[in-house]
């Protein structure tokens, strides 16, 4: 299929040690991350990380104290947001009132002197892009919040920029418009290769739309990897912790050797943990995901003996809150014909592969 | 000569009023009166000045106050009139108000059988009107610039006001809506003897006027407004009130402006009463005080810019101030008496050459 | 069950709130005024339309009427020119330079017309301060001719008028959603064209409310053309107030009014025939900024040619950078600042006059004097004639703007049409010459057994203030979104309480900003004050008045003087106040 606005081939940005402090607040420090042309980037993390700052910086409305920001390997610092060419969807959309659709997204055309017949057409297939067909002539107070977002989005995507910017842009949206515009927003990425960067607070929008995710705290990049390498890798207990759900069981390396470590997690030890960076007799963080543990038969001695405190249904899975003497865990159990599904008081066993779990230092 | 510059109307005015005197005993006679009397006035420092020399002692001899209340405008004296709410006794007014108001039944005459005898005759020319009485003569003249002109080789009348190339700069006349307008210097700088003057010229006046118009600053409206002309700088010769300066000067200010008293104009102002008037007895019993010679050589006196109009009470007159009085005995021979009746006089269209003169000066102005 | 918005309930709501206001109106203004108009058909007890027909016969009424309509109109053109910027920077800048900017365009409200008018004479004039320095830095050789011209009147009028077009403007700017312009820009619009494109349009609803404020207010100059103009004829009301004030012409001044308000009806009507009307916008809202972008647009589009050949000349876009290009003062800050500054120069010159002898010796710095100051502080008659002035134009402004409060609220929802008619019932009394409803206001407060008191006096003002409130108002009660009212009504909001908790909170800085223009419209008043005023009840700028045509001396200054000192303590200490009790709170 031909794409509906061809997209232009280059799109890759640098960031180079960029940095911003309001006062005395560092929004934003010391931040390097590169971005492939075309490439699908999403920035996570707590409120107040950076996140938005990051992505005004990138758009020129905040000058950097310290950095630089390569675009197509041109430094934008300095150089004012229209000249920029970088499509930006805000948060709440920001449609002109005073513009119908077809105005909101003639606009960028209009500031470049495109001739009325190219103009034309180009709306056209920004609004077939979007699937906005008959709204032309509606004003934005006549929309409803998802048709105002496409509006926003084929605005931004008209004058095919090299890169686009995304700031929270479906959450004023219900569920099921945000189910709906997440699709649409990656079949529009796919269909245009445009670089995007995507802010967002929502995980699963996260892990299903883009190509490597960011994760920020307190204005620093904690780690910058594809979605399976974070949910499965992550590099420090914080990314861990943020994303998905986890269970963190504090401990002591025992005894270290070759890659494996055995740690004591109160009365209990494990035994072949994979160990990398972490000493002997060094207090650690034992991190494991609550669907990779599974029950064994009741009375199994490899495992683990606990008790069910609690469970919490959830349609697809239900969530096991174990006892384990001192320590407590969360336990995935996907529903499913066959598989054992204790009740509330039952003494249950656990077992897990060592290789799922990652230990880091406390 | 005066008598000739007259209207039949002035005398048919006169003739009226004296038959009202003989024919109705006034109204009011009878009437008992609080100790008090309104004054209608624009407060500062002739109010002031009429506090000290003749208020207070009338006062003091006669336990009557004399309240300040707000100086009406002509429609508000109709509107308290027809209202039956007249808050006044009397205001300070000149012979055209006096005219208008006097038409229109608005005023109540004056009754000169309760003053003394024989004031009608020692009142000056036109002082004794049926509906008011003159109480003091203010005049304009020539005022100049005293950085721009050495006192001696200033313009010293209307003619060199009008000579740009003898006394260069620009110029500041009043229009005609004021009391007193450039009508009489035009016809005065282009010759016509002071004595000559009316019945006014009007063609005449605008064509001297055309000479005069490119060096004119602007044609004020307000004396203010024409003195402000003069101390910013915006022109260095014209036409002002006299007595503003004069008073400026006694006060210790520097406006920078000398006068000239050659050819200067002159109008009586008038005391009159609004028909309904709360206490026309106390009205007269003040009038009847001040029009006393010595009591009226006393505000004189202690205001100069203003000259007499009792002639008996010239005796009493302080001959230091005889320089700054408008009609003082030195400055008499060449001052321009204004005839209003001349102003007031209607066509039969019920215009008043007021009105003509001022619509031509409006189309004439902007031209 | 109780509709939330039935078009019963709306009419209901509106006839209870609109029944007041309309009362007054017709009671203190139209019965009176028209009695007075009616005299226009009559001379000397006939029936005639005579005066009519001699006051469009003649040049001198008719170069009146044109005069008068020009004036107006070009004080509003300016007005919103210099205007916009100030309300840019007060409605986006910091909360000191807004303090600074207010202090400066209300300053014109302290002194009387004719004081500043000299003070514009003074300066602008042959050998004043902007030739002298012009001649001295060689830039010119010859003094400019700035004044006794349209120069000279249109910097006059405008620099009373800008209050009322500021605070407009403000009212529209304030809720102006920022966003906006950064997408603008982030769409390829550089500065320029985000502002005239984006931002522009949104203030509509102010450019068009101020605008007509001006407008009407200008239409009513007496003083300020007549002193800082050249040879022009003179304008209506100064041929009114000459009908009725020195000829007591009753007929023929009630022709010129009525003529005027006539004209002023029927431009207005095809104003809102061929501006306003036909708009497709949603609601009835926006229409005005939708309309004002098509236009600026078109304008946009003819600079194309321009354009194409600057961006063939100039070098790559990604070249030209600008460092810091956030943090060094905008252009639209400095010119605020300037025009601000200009606003208070004659009127600081005033208060530095109020300290010398005599005006020629105010550069002999050795004179020095306070002796028109203790004048001030001595003299009954000015102490009590402020008291008089502030104690009426408080309860004025209170009234007025509780009215103009309670008919916008009451105009809220009614259709278009039927607000036109009524806002313009409500503008009328504005367009009558003052003069004329002076004297109309004194019969009615005679037959009523009010004059000569205050009450009279706040009446009287309440009527002149209603226009600018009511306007202001209007466009602030225009500019809430209904949304949020249904927001409310339906998280369980009786109508009562939207109107407490959500609609009066969002207009209460409007409210303010119409009751302050209550203020000074009283407090500014003259020509009503020449009628109603009593020696009981005299107000400052007939005292002011008063004391000009007849002292020879700068008292007036000192008067002025100690207003100013006045009003910006009272300011700066509410502002101190305000950001204190902001700081401790967080
Ligand atoms: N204009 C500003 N002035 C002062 N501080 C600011 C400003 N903008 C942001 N900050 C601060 O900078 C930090 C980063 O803010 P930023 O908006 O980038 O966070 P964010 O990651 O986008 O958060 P959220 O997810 O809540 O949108 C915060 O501590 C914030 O309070
Ligand atoms: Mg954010």
């Amino acid at each position: 299929m031909k794409s509906a606005v061809p997209a232009r081939q280059a799109g890759s940005l640098e960031l180079r040690s960029l940095r911003k402090s309001y006062g005395g607040v560092v929004a934003v420090d010391d931040v390097s991350l590169s971005v492939r042309a075309g490439e699908f980037l999403t920035l996570l993390g707590p409120s107040g990380s950076g996140k938005s700052t990051t992505l005004m910086m990138i758009a020129g409305f905040v000058q950097p104290e310290a950095g630089s920001i390569l675009l197509d390997n041109t430094d934008l610092v300095g150089i004012p947001t229209h000249k920029r060419s970088i499509g930006v969807v805000f948060q709440n959309y920001a449609l002109f009132p005073h513009m119908s659709v077809a105005q909101n997204i003639g606009f960028p055309l209009r500031m470049r002197d495109m001739e009325e017949a190219d103009t034309r057409d180009h709306i056209a297939r920004a609004t077939a892009l979007v699937r906005l067909h008959g709204l032309e002539e509606r004003y934005a107070r006549q929309l409803s919040g998802g048709q105002q977002q496409r509006v926003a989005l084929a605005r931004a995507l008209v004058f095919q920029p090299p890169l686009l910017l995304l700031d929270e842009p479906l959450g004023a949206l219900d569920r099921m418009l945000r189910e709906q515009m997440k699709h649409e927003l990656r079949r529009v990425h796919q269909e245009l290769g445009t670089t995007l960067i995507y802010v967002t607070h929502d995980q699963d929008e996260a892990l299903v739309l883009s190509d490597r995710i960011a994760i920020m705290k307190n204005g620093r990049v904690e780690q910058i990897a594809p979605p399976r390498e974070i949910y499965e890798r992550p590099v420090n207990q914080f990314v861990a912790g943020f994303m998905g759900e986890s269970n963190f069981l504090g401990g002591r390396v025992v005894g270290e050797h070759g890659g494996t470590a055995t740690v004591k997690i109160g009365e209990l030890l494990l035994q072949g943990v994979p160990s990398s960076g972490i000493r002997a007799d060094q207090d650690v963080e034992v991190f494991i995901r609550p669907e990779k543990i599974v029950f064994t038969a009741p009375g199994d001695e490899k495992g683990w003996a606990g008790t069910v405190k609690d469970l919490i249904y959830s349609g697809d899975s239900i969530r096991y809150v174990i006892s384990l003497g001192s320590a407590q865990v969360i336990v995935k159990q996907t529903v499913r014909q066959g598989v054992y599904l204790p009740a509330r008081g039952d003494a249950v066993s656990l077992s897990w592969d060592p290789l799922d779990i990652i230990l880091f230092p406390s | 000569m005066l008598k000739r510059a007259m209207s039949r109307r002035a005398l048919l005015r006169e003739a009226v009023a004296t038959a009202a005197l003989v024919a109705a005993p006034t109204a009011w006679a009878q009437q008992k009166e609080e100790p008090e009397i309104l004054y209608g006035t624009t407060g500062g420092i002739v109010e002031e000045v009429q506090r000290k020399t003749i208020f207070d002692p009338f006062t003091a001899a006669t336990g009557i106050k004399v309240v300040s209340v707000p100086y009406p405008k002509l429609a508000k004296v109709e509107a308290m009139v027809s209202t039956d709410t007249v808050d006044l006794d009397f205001w300070e007014i000149g012979a055209t108000d006096i005219g208008i108001l006097g038409r229109r039944n608005l005023l109540e005459p004056i009754d000169y059988s309760a003053l003394r005898s024989g004031l009608k005759d020692d009142l000056i020319t036109n002082g004794a009107l049926q509906y008011g009485v003159g109480t003091i003569v203010w005049g304009a003249g020539i005022v100049y610039s005293a950085t721009e002109f050495k006192e001696g080789s200033h313009p010293r009348s209307w003619a060199d006001v009008w000579d740009v190339s003898k006394f260069p700069g620009p110029r500041a006349l009043p229009d005609p809506s004021y009391y007193v307008g450039p009508i009489e210097a035009a016809l005065v700088a282009d010759g016509v003897p002071v004595d000559k003057l009316y019945p006014l010229d009007v063609d005449r006046a605008f064509a001297s006027l055309d000479k005069i118009k490119p060096h004119v600053a602007k044609f004020w409206s307000t004396s203010p407004e024409g003195l402000n002309l003069m101390t910013s700088g915006n022109a260095v010769v014209g036409m002002n009130t006299l007595g503003r300066i004069i008073v400026m000067k006694q006060q210790g200010q520097d406006p920078g402006i000398n006068i000239e008293f050659n050819q200067a104009m002159a109008k009586i102002s008038y005391w009159g009463m609004p028909k309904k008037a709360p206490h026309p007895k106390n009205f007269h019993r003040l009038l009847d005080y001040y029009l006393e010679p010595k009591n009226h050589a006393a505000f004189l006196n202690a205001y100069p810019a203003y000259g007499l109009t009792v002639k008996s009470a010239q005796q009493y007159m302080d001959p230091k101030t005889a320089a700054s009085r408008i009609n003082s005995p030195e400055h008499l021979a060449s001052l321009i008496m204004i005839n209003d009746d001349w102003w007031m006089e209607q066509d039969s269209s019920g215009r008043s050459n007021f009105e003509k003169v001022n619509e031509r000066w409006a189309s004439w102005v902007s031209q | 069950m109780p509709k939330l918005r039935g078009p019963d309930t709306v009419n209901r709501a509106a006839v209870m709130l609109l029944t007041g206001p309309l009362l007054f109106l017709l009671c203190f203004f139209y019965v009176p005024l028209i009695q007075t108009l009616w005299m226009s058909f009559w001379i000397d007890g006939v029936f005639t339309f005579s005066n009519y027909e001699r006051a469009l016969s003649s040049a001198l009424y008719l170069n009146a009427f044109v005069w008068t309509f020009e004036l107006a109109l070009f004080t509003t053109i300016l007005s919103l020119v210099v205007g916009y910027p100030v309300a840019y920077v007060m409605a986006t800048g910091g909360s000191r330079l807004r303090l600074f900017i207010l202090i400066c365009i209300i300053m014109p409200f302290w002194t009387s017309a004719l004081v500043r008018t000299f003070a514009w004479v003074a300066i602008l004039g042959r050998e004043g301060i902007v030739n002298s320095s012009l001649m001295y830095l060689s830039i010119v050789s010859r003094p400019m001719s700035l004044v006794f011209n349209r120069i000279g009147v249109f910097i006059g009028t405008v620099h009373v008028m800008l209050p009322y077009m500021v605070l407009c403007l403000y009212s529209s700017m304030h809720g102006i959603d920022r966003s906006l312009v950064r997408a603008a820009e982030t769409l390829g619009a550089g500065r320029m064209r985000s502002f005239f494109l984006i931002y522009v349009p949104q203030t509509a609803p102010g450019i068009i409310s101020g605008s007509l404020l001006v407008f009407i207010v200008s239409l009513g100059f007496f003083v300020t053309p007549a002193v800082l103009g050249g040879n022009q004829s003179p304008s209506v009301v100064v041929l009114v107030e000459r009908h009725m004030g020195v000829m007591l012409n009753w007929p023929m001044a009630a022709t010129l009014s009525s003529l005027l308000l006539a004209a002023t009806l029927l431009l207005f009507a095809v104003f809102n025939r061929y501006v306003r009307a036909g708009h497709a916008a949603p609601e009835g809202q926006g229409g005005e900024a939708i309309r004002l972008y098509t236009l600026i647009a078109k304008l946009d589009q003819g600079w194309r040619p321009v354009r194409a050949l600057w961006r063939r000349f100039s070098p790559n876009p990604l070249r030209r950078r600008r460092r810091s290009a956030r943090s060094q003062p905008r252009l639209a800050t400095l010119m605020a600042a300037l025009i601000a500054t200009i606003t208070a120069f004659p009127i600081l010159l005033i208060v530095l006059m109020a300290f010398f002898p005599s005006p020629s010796s105010a550069i002999r710095l050795g004179n020095f004097s306070l002796r028109w100051f203790a004048l001030y502080f001595t003299r009954d008659e000015w102490i009590s004639s402020t008291l008089t002035s502030f104690q009426v134009a408080l309860v004025t402004a209170a009234l007025a703007s509780t009215i103009a409060l309670v008919t916008a609220l009451g105009l809220r929802r009614l259709p278009p049409a039927v607000r036109t008619t009524l806002v313009s019932i409500n503008l009328t009394p504005m367009i009558v010459p003052a003069v004329a409803y002076g004297v109309s206001a004194y019969f009615l407060f005679a037959q009523i057994g009010l004059i000569g008191t205050r009450i009279s006096l706040v009446l009287g003002h309440t009527i002149l203030a209603i226009p600018p409130t009511v306007l202001v108002m209007v466009a602030a009660v225009q500019s809430i979104d209904n949304r949020l009212e249904d927001a409310a009504a339906s998280l369980g909001a009786s109508p009562w309480r939207r109107l407490r908790h959500i609609i009066l909170p969002l207009l209460a800085p409007m409210t303010a900003a119409s009751a302050l223009i209550a203020f000074l419209t009283s407090f500014d008043d003259l020509a009503i004050a020449l009628f109603l005023t009593s020696s009981k009840a005299k107000t400052l700028p007939k005292q002011l008045y008063d004391s000009m045509l007849n002292d020879s001396d700068p008292r007036v200054f000192a008067a002025s003087a100690v207003l100013v000192g006045l009003t910006i303590a009272a300011l700066v200490i509410m502002h101190l106040l305000r950001s204190r009790s902001m700081s401790e709170r967080g």
